[in-house]
């Protein structure tokens, strides 16, 4: 019987000095469920919210965005555009490789300060070769350089997008205007997407994404450039807080060389419909069906 | 029996269409009454002026205005030849084909350009300059394809404003310059390309 | 081993739900129960999981950028024995197979340690998909009907049901027949016949959809192949039984259940056979690709060759290669036969081969160089070796608990009714 009571007692005092060990080892977590509010763990999917709803949670969004980052901002819900279909087109004739279009999506997206993050990733390309073994993008001379041409790289909004047909809790989702776009209060961070996309046009937010205060870019939509939270997958979303009010992406703003055309597919008028219609244009990886609403094209 | 039935058809499509159409033009009409922002082009303001090299507070650089030194009512022949001018011109470097000073500036008048059937126009007017001779260039800035801008693409919200092509290219070297570029991704793990790649390495056969 | 509890008295019209709780509490107390050699076996896996747990919390807390994975290689360490523990739940299967389809009397007697690693393997793929997630506190928008479960469209989703399909049945399984036992009535087939004949299938299914999950990428060309799904499948058959030759003779030395030597014997003819597919696949996929080359190839020549001098995966697929070969010759050779200790050593041998092979020579490759063929590599960091070496400390540590419980309830030294052949 002691034998017994003894062999408890050892046993209690293993099982109490592991589960204390335990609680030890799983410290740390605290800082991430600081940061995270019950009404944040508990919020549907953005397709389900009703307006009210919606509101609620832009509101919430900035507060926290001024209580966590000292930032006073305001986030807005654009809706697509009824009769606009968003296309882009890109002139590799002029394109001189300058990477203000990265540095412009760096600014107006509020990007991970560090990691110079931007959804642009430009490829100084061999001339005479559309192969990008041959590529190269983290240059840092003087462009464009001799035997060089430079194809900037970005989202291309997929008609047959493969991110949104692997995402497991449809986190992402091909709009109305044909812009696809993540719900950041949805995704799992599983980064299949990022396994599925063919242009490497995802990133994967690896840390908190750091940015001062000073620098955030106030003007904000829920499904664009709010400041992304840890853990998440975020891409171009062709700046649907600007062009859902009809402006110019900021990319296609800040290009100096006006390689980048930007408009409705719908208007038979629009300098997109022109250059689809008369340059000699071709889209990315075109076999693998992807069917890209970014194209590229030559003088 | 069925051309009976294609006959009685048109008998009923005919007056919806009758019926329909005016209402379908009103529709279709509807947009053009909303008012439409026109497009803008910028007009830099170093246009018809020469650079003096020094910079107002804000950093803007200064320029002389043609007509400072040449007066219109008082022509004075333009030089023919492409030897950069002397004195006050000699900040121009001209690396524009074969063109001469004469090429589009007006002889007799140097807030004008001059066209090649000799026309002048004001010098805002550059657009239909350059487009003489770019004229697939010209075309395209038309279209809209060519020469960026800011502002709206969508004229029923605000204006497109859009650069002119002396905003981007300077009218007496216009190849565009070589540049520095912004700075590049900071990845981890994936460090900023060495600049050497310009030499034949990389370009050439991959293994 | 003093484990004796004595058999309670229990009357027949006993309820399951006086008896199963008793069930379960029999088997917390087995779990906390044996010798000097049992406590220091968990006390040393208790504190790996802990080491594992704690590198958990701080990636939670500090964000993945604790990995070494980036944008360009999305996937690392995790995902790769994520996919090697799935292809070891479904090796299990290789016991269940020659047990029911061929009715192995010899087998059928220790199938129930096959059927406790596929529970075992597959709370260990799950446990790692966890951890490669960004946000597992989102988890339960992936739950249907509460979330937006993305069925049938992402591969993802039906990976989610084979596993817990697949966990659900071998509990359902094992459970039922240890609780049978436990309760000392016999067992009726029609609780279980059906479900082990289920498992079967459904063990090819686990690792054939966790193999789609890939190969379905059109943006990745070293994975968009259809040799893939058999590549895992037959590498499955391979570490299935080099794993269960190891356990079942550890088994028979350590705990008292004894393991007859035809079931040893029927696993060693399957690895025999299945190591040398293995190969044979692996050459045809090396084939195709370096015969062919091109752009397509750029993957597989970083893996076995390098590309412009970046050669971190060369000497682990080589590694692998070099291990499966002496396994798969070692156990062709006729002294292997007569001498255990060679078999033994192919089966470890062929398992840590086909663990780099399936796991950082399958899924790392395949971001290498990126889809924009950027060349980005990846070594593992600290963390992740921390938080891989935990969760398999877990698996293993549920792995001896279950053995030890159904040993002990098998074996008739826990249970309610009186001793019974089994």
């Amino acid at each position: 019987m002691t034998d017994v009571t003894r062999r408890a007692a050892i046993t209690g005092i293993g099982a109490t000095l592991g589960a204390a060990a335990f609680a030890k080892a799983m410290e740390p977590i605290q800082k991430f469920t600081a940061d995270l509010s019950l009404d944040q763990f508990l919020q549907q999917h953005y397709r389900e919210l009703t307006p009210d709803e919606i509101e609620k949670v832009l509101r919430r969004i900035e507060e926290e965005t001024l209580r966590d980052r000292g930032a006073r901002v305001s986030v807005a819900d654009d809706r697509p555009i009824p009769g606009v279909q968003f296309g882009y087109a890109l002139n590799l004739s002029v394109c001189n490789g300058c990477r203000k279009c990265a540095e412009a999506c760096h600014q107006e997206n509020n990007h991970d300060r560090p990691s110079n993050q931007s959804y642009i990733r430009v490829f100084e390309m061999a001339q005479g070769s559309l192969d990008f073994e041959h590529a190269n993008t983290t240059y840092d001379h003087a462009v464009p350089a001799p035997g060089k041409y430079y194809m900037p790289v970005q989202c291309l909004q997929c008609d047959d997008a493969p991110c949104v047909a692997v995402c497991p809790v449809e986190a992402t989702w091909k709009e109305e205007d044909g812009i696809v776009v993540i719900d950041y209060d949805w995704c799992i961070g599983c980064r299949y997407c990022e396994a599925a996309c063919p242009y490497h046009a995802r990133r994967f937010n690896w840390t908190k994404p750091e940015i001062e205060a000073s620098e955030i870019n106030p003007d904000q939509g829920y499904l664009s450039n709010r400041v992304r939270p840890q853990g998440v997958v975020e891409k171009c979303h062709f700046c649907l807080h600007r062009t859902r009010r009809g402006k110019l992406p900021a990319c296609a703003e800040a290009c100096p060389t006006g390689a980048r055309v930007f408009g409705n597919l719908l208007d038979p008028e629009s300098p997109i419909r022109w250059v689809l219609d008369n340059k000699r244009v071709f889209v990315l990886k075109e076999e693998l069906g992807t069917r890209p609403r970014f194209f590229y094209f030559f003088d | 029996m069925r051309r009976r039935g294609v006959r009685f058809s048109l008998l009923v499509i005919l007056p919806i269409i009758g019926i329909a159409g005016p209402v379908f033009a009103q529709v279709a009409a509807a947009p053009v009454d909303r008012k439409l922002h026109p497009t803008e082009v910028r007009n830099p303001p170093s246009l018809g002026t020469l650079d003096t090299g020094l910079r107002d507070p804000s950093g803007a650089s200064i320029g002389v205005a043609c007509a400072t030194c040449h007066d219109p009512s008082h022509p004075d022949a333009l030089a023919r030849s492409r030897d950069v001018p002397e004195d006050f011109h000699a900040g121009i470097e001209l690396h524009h084909g074969t063109l001469g000073c004469a090429s589009c500036h007006a002889p007799d008048d140097r807030t004008r350009l001059r066209l090649a059937d000799g026309e002048t126009i004001p010098m805002r007017d550059v657009l239909q300059l350059c487009g003489q001779c770019h004229g697939p260039k010209y075309r395209d800035y038309k279209r809209g394809s060519h020469g960026g801008g800011r502002g709206y693409w969508d004229s029923t919200r605000g204006p497109w404003i859009r650069n002119n092509c002396v905003s981007c290219h300077r009218a007496h070297a216009p190849a565009y310059p070589v540049v520095m570029p912004a700075a590049p991704p900071n990845d981890r793990f994936l460090p900023i390309a060495s600049d050497e790649p310009i030499s034949e390495g990389k370009t050439g056969q991959h293994d | 081993m003093a484990a004796q509890s004595p058999s309670l008295p229990i009357q027949d019209e006993d309820s399951h739900l006086v008896t199963y709780p008793r069930f379960l509490w029999e088997c917390v107390k087995i779990s906390f129960d044996g010798g000097p050699l049992f406590y220091a076996w968990m006390t040393a896996l208790t504190a790996i999981a802990l080491v594992g747990a704690n590198a958990w919390a701080n990636q939670m807390a500090e964000g993945m950028v604790l990995t070494n994975m980036t944008d360009h290689v999305s996937w690392g360490l995790y995902i790769a024995n994520f996919t090697f523990g799935v292809g070891l739940a479904a090796g299990a299967v290789m016991m269940v197979i020659p047990a029911y389809l061929y009715d192995d009397r010899e087998m059928h007697d220790v199938v129930i340690v096959g059927e406790l690693l596929a529970i075992s393997a597959i709370i260990v793929s799950l446990a790692f998909v966890i951890v490669d997630m960004g946000r597992p506190d989102r988890l339960w928008h992936m739950i249907p009907g509460i979330g937006r479960f993305h069925w049938p469209i992402s591969m993802l989703t039906w990976d989610v049901i084979v596993l817990n399909g697949y966990l659900l049945l071998n509990l359902h399984i094992t459970g039922y027949m240890v609780y049978s036992r436990f309760i000392g009535k016999p067992l009726n087939r029609r609780w279980y016949i059906p479900f082990v004949f289920l498992s079967v299938v459904w063990a090819i299914s686990i690792h054939t959809v966790t193999a789609f999950l890939y190969t379905g990428l059109g943006s990745r060309p070293f994975w968009n192949d259809a040799i893939i799904a058999p590549r895992f499948i037959a590498s499955a058959f391979v570490t299935g039984p080099a794993f269960l030759i190891v356990a079942l003779r550890l088994i028979r030395r350590i705990a008292n259940l004894s393991i007859p030597d035809g079931a040893i014997d029927t696993l060693t003819s399957i690895l025999r056979v299945t190591v040398w597919i293995n190969l044979f696949l692996l050459t045809s996929e090396v084939f195709t690709q370096f015969y062919t080359g091109g752009t397509h190839a750029a993957a597989a020549r970083y893996l076995y060759l390098g590309i412009e001098g970046k050669t971190a995966l060369v000497p682990w697929i080589w590694t692998a290669i070099g291990l499966n070969l002496a396994a798969a010759i070692l156990l062709v050779t006729p002294a292997s036969r007569e001498r255990r200790q060679g078999v033994l050593l192919a089966c470890v041998l062929t398992f840590a081969g086909v663990w780099i092979e399936k796991g950082m020579g399958m899924i790392v490759p395949a971001f290498v160089p990126s889809t924009m063929h950027e060349l980005v590599e990846y070594v593992p960091s600290l963390t992740e070796w921390k938080l891989t070496a935990g969760i398999w400390a877990v698996g293993i540590g549920i792995f001896t608990v279950s053995v030890k419980i159904s040993a002990h309830v098998l074996t008739g030294r826990s249970g309610l009714g009186k001793r019974k052949e089994f």
